[in-house]
């Protein structure tokens, strides 16, 4: 069901509209859960009971630091003991946090994992037929809030209402972005009526979706497919052209689909994280990272890299290591874990994991080379802003980015290094015409200048979004019908087009 | 009031601008000829509209077992039977219903045959593939063969003629990797048909007794879909509501399917040869029960036209 989820979001949206419009501030945020509860048992009805789960467990959880915290008076206390009895809550809050991550990451595990990791299966059939809609989205996004308030952050939420729909906010439960609790429940809670400019706003960022996804990414999967299905007669540039037309097919479908949650979302005045900007402008792989799933990069950084580089069993490992080792081997070990953790969070298998420590070691490259580079430049008085340099840098990042996505796009590790052997031999003549039609390639082309045009106003700092909402209604209306007509017309999906499954809709 | 009424008007204006330019990209998608991609799925099962009035004696009804196992052309060329096989993917009874009521607009056939396959298919409201309200979604691929009358042309169905018949020939042989008796334990319990389609099944055969219409069920080799289950099922209904019933998996001495050869994917649909076969049975026993009324209508002036049917279908389709 490729397009399934876009046409759930749709029907949703519209049922949920009429109905948040008309009900009173105070339960707005009522309507909103309802919908998301009936979005997810309506994809598989057994996943509200793990959603119940993971919502009941996070409130509970969250309300018991809060109360550890509050039930324990520190006032009056000597400074040795107020220090003990801190401990004391820390120890208490990490018992109440450990409790909570093996329940939680326990059924991620058992329901996505377990049968990649086994031949043999535990989890019941019917259960393997439909993963819970978003279940990784809105674990992690759960251990956040809960690790957040472990942390002192905020305080718990005490309305379980409102804590439900941060977990379980429909239109972000299919590809994301991740939300922190802090800045998404501030534009959930305001509970805003529908307004006219946040509807058209809306309406335009969804068409922008659905733009990169039918005009771009569905058009761009035709050539990769064909490239990827038949690796073995190919080799040299054609690979590099397949690796590509994937990268391209993925950044359309994902940010695409992400545009579509975040347009939705607007309608009611939410505001989604942002989880793109430029990647492909990147100068390193570190940068690449913090422009591409820039809320997956943060959610490891904050609740992986930090926790690991900061842990009590790495300071004393460390601590009789001279300063510039023990530096290197914190970082070592963060890094490995996080991207160890981001290749498994990607999917359980060798490629997969493989896909996370290429990032690793290209990081660790990165922090090792990164000084002895900029010394080199320095002495070689080439500056660092230099366009040329700045163009070099972009296209060493995106060729290490093209092979991590050859390998991600391989069905497994074994085609990705058949692929890697074949950019040296000798393969079989590529017609582009032969795999997509000249008209389709035409609109491909064209659809690509379109999005490239975007990505250079981007830099140019010339805001799409206010220009668009300084239009007068009348304008966005036709607009925005124009749009949608283009894509309708013009979009591959439908007859004679094989519709491909959104990738990072499995995550 | 008056800056009221211009943002009405402005409304109004957008709203009928809209719907205009809407409607008029469904009608420049729309395929105007068979041939046309999406012309298949537009005219299939349709192309009864496009025959002359009253000159169909047989109405084919069903999914897509119909449109790949019944060839009008071999039951023209063998028997003089005029026929048209309205077979739709997966389509279910309630759309079959409809196709009846559409046909008896023009047509006065002297036999319904209705294929059971769909009987088990899910029921409810099915896309409308003819609704120019959805042809925007589903003809839009369209858009690279345009030709100038696509932009000026209506799409009309009486006027584009199914040399085919509503058959969709296929060529392809795929053995179809099923047991000889794949039909199972012949006491098989009865796999109930389910209500919603009971109901129409009712109304379909209710609507042919109006007319006086015979009516005969077929079941088309589909050693996929098909089991005595289900066949017990339909020979119950049969026998309920007084209506002939042939089940062409169940091996007699006049017909047995070939697994090997007969199928194009593995049991599901029949190929060219395939439906050849099953044609000439279901003719035969056309022949044989139903002689009263019906007329070899082969050399006949006003069906001249079936003479190209059939050539049609020896020069492109004939194995």
């Amino acid at each position: 069901m490729p397009y399934a989820m876009l046409a759930l979001f749709g029907v949703f949206a519209a049922v949920s509209i009429p109905a948040y419009a008309i009900t009173t501030a105070k339960y707005r945020h009522v309507v909103l859960l309802l919908v998301s509860l009936f979005c997810i048992g309506y994809y598989s009805p057994y996943g509200l009971f793990f959603l119940a789960i993971t919502v009941l467990t996070t409130y509970a959880a969250g309300i018991i630091m809060d109360e550890i915290t509050k039930r324990t008076d520190l006032k009056g206390l000597e400074k040795q003991l107020r220090k003990q009895k801190r401990q004391e809550i820390k120890r208490k809050k990490k018992w109440v946090v450990f409790g909570y991550v093996v329940l939680n990451i326990g059924i991620l595990f058992v329901l996505k994992y377990f049968n990649m990791f086994f031949s043999f299966d535990i989890v019941p059939a019917a259960m393997k037929v439909v993963l819970p809609l978003g279940l990784s989205y809105y674990t992690l996004q759960s251990l956040s809030y809960v690790i957040d308030v472990f942390r002192g952050k905020y305080e718990a939420e005490r309305d379980l209402f409102k804590l439900g729909l941060f977990i379980s906010f429909f239109p972000q439960l299919h590809e994301g972005p991740f939300g922190r609790y802090d800045l998404l429940m501030s534009s959930m809670c305001k509970n805003e009526q529908i307004k006219k400019e946040n509807v058209f706003n809306g309406i335009g960022r969804v068409l922008w979706g659905l733009f990169k996804i039918f005009m771009i990414s569905n058009r761009a999967c035709m050539i990769s497919d064909a490239i990827f299905s038949e690796y073995t007669r190919y080799s040299g540039w054609v690979i590099f052209v397949g690796g590509i037309a994937f990268t391209i097919q993925l950044y359309a479908e994902f940010s695409g689909y992400i545009d579509v949650a975040a347009g939705v979302s607007k309608v009611f005045g939410i505001e989604l994280t942002r989880n793109f900007d430029l990647p492909f402008l990147a100068r390193d792989v570190a940068q690449f990272w913090r422009k591409w799933h820039i809320s997956l990069g943060s959610w490891f950084r904050d609740y992986i890299f930090y926790p690991v580089s900061t842990a009590k069993w790495l300071r004393k490992l460390t601590k009789k290591m001279n300063m510039a080792f023990a530096d290197f081997t914190t970082i070592t070990i963060s890094l490995l874990a996080v991207w160890f953790l981001t290749g498994l969070w990607h999917g359980a298998s060798i490629k997969y994991v493989c896909y996370g420590l290429y990032y690793f070691i290209l990081m660790m490259v990165l922090n090792t080379c990164g000084p002895l580079c900029n010394k080199l430049l320095v002495k070689l008085k080439i500056d660092r802003e230099n366009k040329v340099l700045i163009v070099l840098q972009m296209l060493k990042t995106q060729f290490f980015v093209l092979i991590g996505m050859i390998m991600f796009r391989a069905s497994d590790f074994k085609m990705f290094l058949q692929m890697l052997v074949n950019l040296f031999n000798k393969g079989e003549r590529f017609s582009l015409i032969k795999v997509i039609e000249t008209p389709e390639l035409i609109v491909l082309g064209l659809s690509l200048v379109v999005l490239l045009l975007s990505a250079v106003m981007k830099m140019k700092k010339i805001e799409i979004e206010v220009m668009f909402d300084q239009l007068e209604t009348y304008q966005k209306y036709l607009l925005c019908f124009a749009a949608a007509c283009v894509i309708l017309i013009f979009g591959a999906y439908g007859l004679e087009y094989l519709p491909p499954d959104p990738i990072y809709g499995g995550f | 009031m008056n800056k009221r009424m211009k943002r009405l008007s402005l409304f109004l204006l957008c709203a009928v601008l809209s719907l205009g330019v809407y409607l008029y990209i469904g009608m420049v998608v729309t395929p105007k000829n068979i041939k046309d991609s999406g012309g298949q799925l537009y005219y299939r099962g349709m192309g009864f509209l496009a025959e002359p009035e009253n000159s169909l004696d047989v109405m084919v009804y069903g999914n897509s077992d119909v449109y790949s196992g019944f060839s009008p052309a071999v039951l023209f060329d063998k028997f003089g039977f005029t026929a048209y096989g309205s077979g739709r993917p997966k389509q279910n009874m309630n759309n079959v219903n409809k196709l009846l009521q559409q046909t008896l607009r023009k047509q006065q056939p002297k036999l319904a045959v209705l294929e059971t396959d769909c009987f088990y298919s899910k029921s409810g409201v099915q896309m409308d593939t003819s609704n120019i309200l959805f042809a925007p979604f589903v003809y839009h691929s369209r858009w690279k063969e345009l030709k100038t009358r696509d932009f000026h042309d209506f799409p009309s169905r009486t006027e584009t003629v199914d040399l085919n018949k509503g058959y969709i020939p296929s060529k392809i042989v795929c053995e179809a990797k099923y047991k000889k008796n794949y039909m199972g334990n012949p006491n098989a319990k009865p796999k109930a048909i389910p209500k919603e389609n009971e109901k129409h099944i009712r109304s379909f055969i209710e609507k042919c007794k109006q007319e006086n219409i015979p009516l005969l069920l077929v079941e088309l080799p589909s050693p996929s879909s098909w089991n005595y289950a289900k066949h017990n099922a339909v020979k119950e209904l049969a026998k309920q509501y007084d209506v002939e019933f042939i089940d062409m998996n169940i091996p007699t001495d006049e017909f047995c399917v070939d697994l090997k050869k007969d199928f194009r994917d593995n049991g599901n649909h029949m190929n060219t040869f395939g439906a050849a076969k099953s044609t000439e049975y279901i003719g035969q026993y056309i022949k044989d029960k139903y002689s009263h009324c019906m007329i070899d209508k082969r050399g006949k002036k006003d069906y001249e036209a079936w003479d190209d049917v059939v050539d049609y279908y020896n020069r492109h389709t004939k194995l």
